[in-house]
């Protein structure tokens, strides 16, 4: 049956061309126009650690004296030096990663090795394993690297690629920042999008991963010149911190802790506001204690790391999705009661007001295969137009298959609910009447 | 009157749709094109360089280790200006649509309330450098010029020029010139308007300062102890800028080449360059935008077309017993119109309405700017000259009717 209403179904849409092309055109734009939006936005907000997400929590105190200009409730992203150590140090036996990133010149040992700037992190231990970091050769170092300030090093593949042509480099020494360095692991791809970790960083939450990893501790003590990272400062000088990360002024360190419970959870919480207590007590945080512990996605909700333009883009997309449907039932109204005659004939003829439906339910669904086969082409255009932004996540827009899935199932899905008002009125067409006047 | 509205009534359902669809579009249509002027402004603030291909930036010079000395930077200028071509070179903090090095701050009147958020560039002979116009007041003088600034001069007081639309924002009905200004609130500098240029554009167009693009302050002097200097190169009307750009790139490079950072290139291009590359973004979602209003209006148009074609067939036989009775073609041509008049009219209220609340809502959750009154009636006309064009072609149709029509099988 299903065939021969396909049958139908064709014939129908062959013998009204102009009204089934303007039908299939409205769902391929709004097919295309949401799915090009939807694809962008799925790639924006995807989770970036699906296997982790849930257990990492990122630690805020608010060490902002009381009376500052302009200062909003929320705690400063980033911890201060004191607080960093502070907070880095506290009692309890969960995971924790101490960190900050920025620029520092490097090359290998070998006389022909230019000094080049390379992008770090400056970490703790617990990184590697905390975020999921995947190995090629070697391994990260120990907490008791951290402590004795080890001069050792991770390198991303791209960074082992360059220096030491893609060989296991592991124990060979190299230059960072003037000091020598034991290479001691190499790491896969690792790119994490939005990079969570720290998305103040200059290249915004969508900036590639860093390709030299260095404990926190020996990297502080560094000889530099170039900042630390996204430096934060308060009061009147803003470059307090330039040179000087320990300046009591400026957040720049991210902290993050792996807590699985949320016995866990709460028990941190009720830490941090202790330490916030304490060093209000002190003297040191003028504030009274105004703490945050937002786990990763709510992190990156609170942060709002997808772009508003790209928001706001998607909820236009939804509008001209309505649009199209609106569109397409008022179509379908006008095209199965145009068919009245017909349909009170196969009525007179003893089909039931449910295989009335059906065929119009049938006529619907091949002109939303349609729509959507038409709008995959319109999509791809228009994911070409956001690539064409020059904006560091417009790159990773790109038709993968799970999307075409959607596309063609979104379509099918909208045609058939738009088709569900106009086949059921096409359906009550009263045979007498339309045989009458045939 | 009545016999266009009594059909309405005793056929809702494609009038409510045709209704439905208009305000639908016209709730989206309004937001996106407003969307799309607040991308657009970027591009059509005027930025005030004079001859942008003959102006070249080099940005992206940075030193290793120490800073660059102000001795050194000083001995640059003179070799480029010794260049064939060059007639003016400024060596500042920052210029514009250098992104990468800028310099912000929240200004206001000596003794007012009326605070401005700003972009400043700061370096030596900044109006003949970048072609700007002075609208009042002088230019700096060649003392003012050869002061040795502390760090990149943010903090010190001074001489100042500022464009129009920060001299209206921050005096009024006033003159500006002699005014002083202050920067910060504890210990401020305080810099004296000497001069007012009609446009400069800042280089942090981003979302947050789009209401104020053209807010900017020139100080004189030369930044010491700076890691990042930009140098702007002001090419002769009949030099050829490409040749000269060259010689630019080698007298840097040879100058200060052996200071450089590794791995870190300086940049040398047109101004007229970097600018297109600056607003490339927003020109994409300018496409964007106007890609996405012209397919709600097409999807608009041939809704409209679809319906009116279904419900002026099932109309035939009325139309046929009117022509019957005595109405012209125009007629009509001219009840079909009308008809479809009230429609759109009824839709676009409707969807005025929506636009309204649909600003409402983004601007609560995105921080979006109101939506101007002056776009509602653009909007409405918009759609209003839609629907006539939609409706056209099945009414023209409708209007062919013949009389002997109804007089078959009544």
């Amino acid at each position: 049956m299903l065939g021969y209403y396909m049958d139908l179904a064709l014939r129908s849409l062959r013998r009204h061309k102009m009204l089934a092309a303007l039908m299939v055109l409205a769902i391929a734009l709004g097919i295309g126009a949401s799915i090009t939006m939807l694809t962008v936005l799925h790639n924006l907000s995807g989770d970036p650690l699906p296997q982790r997400s849930g257990v990492l929590f990122h630690p805020q105190v608010d060490p902002r004296p009381k009376d500052l200009p302009g200062a909003d409730a929320e705690p400063p992203d980033d911890l201060t030096w004191v607080d960093a150590q502070n907070l880095f140090h506290l009692p309890g036996s969960y995971p924790r990663v101490l960190m900050d990133g920025n620029w520092l010149p490097a090359r290998a040992m070998r006389g022909d090795s230019l000094l080049a700037m390379q992008s770090d992190r400056a970490t703790t231990a617990d990184f590697f394993s905390m975020f999921d970091v995947p190995f090629v050769y070697g391994s990260g170092w120990t907490a008791q690297d951290d402590a004795q300030h080890a001069r050792v090093v991770v390198l991303s593949s791209a960074l082992n690629d360059k220096l030491f042509g893609g060989a296991d480099s592991v124990g060979k020494q190299m230059v960072i920042a003037t000091k020598t360095f034991r290479v001691i692991g190499v790491i896969g791809p690792w790119h994490p999008q939005p990079r969570f970790y720290d998305i103040n960083n200059d290249d915004g939450p969508y900036g590639k991963a860093a390709d030299m990893y260095l404990p926190f501790f020996t990297w502080i003590d560094l000889p530099q010149d170039y900042g630390y990272g996204s430096m934060r400062c308060w009061g009147n000088d803003a470059n307090a911190g330039q040179h000087n990360p320990k300046a009591p002024q400026c957040t720049w360190a991210q902290l993050w802790v792996q807590l699985d419970s949320p016995a866990q959870v709460a028990s941190y919480r009720s830490a941090l506001r202790q330490y916030s207590l304490q060093q209000h007590e002190l003297g040191r945080f003028e504030r009274a204690p105004n703490v945050r512990l937002r786990g990763l996605l709510d992190w990156l909700d609170y942060k709002r790391v997808i772009p508003v333009m790209v928001r706001m883009q998607t909820w236009i997309a939804f509008g001209v999705f309505l649009i199209c449907m609106l569109n397409t039932i008022g179509l379908m109204v006008a095209k199965f009661l145009r068919k009245s005659g017909e349909i009170g004939v196969r009525r007179a003829l003893g089909a039931s007001r449910r295989d009335v439906f059906a065929q119009c339910l049938v006529e619907a669904g091949v002109i939303g295969v349609a729509g959507g086969l038409c709008g995959l082409p319109l999509a791809w255009l228009g994911l070409w137009m956001v690539r064409q932004q020059p904006v560091s996540f417009a790159a990773s827009a790109h038709l993968d298959l799970s999307m075409l899935g959607a596309a063609l199932a979104l379509s099918l899905v909208a045609a058939l609910l738009a088709g569900v008002w106009p086949s059921l009125r096409a359906a009550r067409v009263t045979p007498a009447l339309q045989v009458k006047s045939l | 009157m009545r016999h266009l509205l009594a059909p309405l009534f005793r056929h809702r359902l494609m009038p409510l749709l045709v209704v439905l669809q208009v305000a639908l579009a016209c709730a989206i249509a309004c937001n996106a094109l407003f969307l799309l002027q607040q991308r657009l402004k970027p591009m059509l603030v005027p930025d005030g360089i004079g001859q942008p291909n003959h102006l070249i930036i080099a940005s992206n010079i940075v030193s290793r280790g120490q800073p660059w000395e102000t001795s050194r930077m000083r001995d640059t200028e003179r070799a480029l200006r010794g260049v064939p071509g060059v007639t003016s070179v400024s060596v500042a903090g920052s210029l514009p649509m250098v992104l990468n090095a800028r310099m912000n701050g929240r200004v206001q009147g000596v003794g007012r309330d009326t605070r401005a958020d700003t972009a400043m560039y700061i370096g030596d002979h900044l109006v003949k450098t970048l072609g700007l116009h002075l609208v009042a007041g002088r230019d700096f003088t060649a003392e003012e010029d050869a002061v040795q600034n502390h760090g990149v001069g943010m903090h010190q007081d001074g001489p100042a020029i500022i464009t129009q639309s920060l001299a209206n924002r921050l005096f009024p009905g006033q003159k500006a010139l002699g005014q002083t200004l202050q920067l910060g609130d504890k210990d401020p500098a305080v810099r004296t308007v000497v001069g007012v240029v009609g446009h400069l554009m800042r280089n942090d167009f981003g979302d947050g300062s789009q209401r104020n693009l053209d807010n900017v302050m020139l100080f004189p002097g030369i930044p010491s102890s700076w890691s990042l200097p930009a140098i702007g190169v002001r090419v002769a009307p009949d030099a050829d800028p490409q040749q000269v750009r060259k010689q630019v790139e080698k007298v840097i490079q040879r100058m200060l080449g052996d200071g450089m950072v590794r791995g870190i290139d300086p940049s040398y291009d047109m101004y007229g360059t970097l600018r297109d590359e600056a607003l490339a973004q927003y020109r994409a979602s300018v496409w964007l935008l106007a890609g996405v209003c012209l397919i709600v209006l097409i999807v608009t148009l041939a809704g409209i077309m679809g319906l009116t074609a279904y419900w002026v067939q099932q109309r035939t036989r009325q139309i046929g017993i009117r022509r019957a009775l005595g109405a012209r073609r125009s007629d009509i041509l001219r009840y079909l119109q009308a008809e479809n008049l009230l429609l759109v009219g009824v839709g676009t209220l409707l969807g005025l309405i929506a636009a309204y609340a649909v600003n409402l809502w983004l601007m609560h959750h995105y921080e979006l700017p109101r939506l101007p009154w002056s776009y509602l009636p653009i909007g409405a006309a918009l759609l209003l000259v839609l629907g006539q064009l939609a409706v056209l072609s099945p009414a023209l149709r409708a209007s062919r009717v013949p009389p002997v029509v109804a007089t078959r099988s009544v």
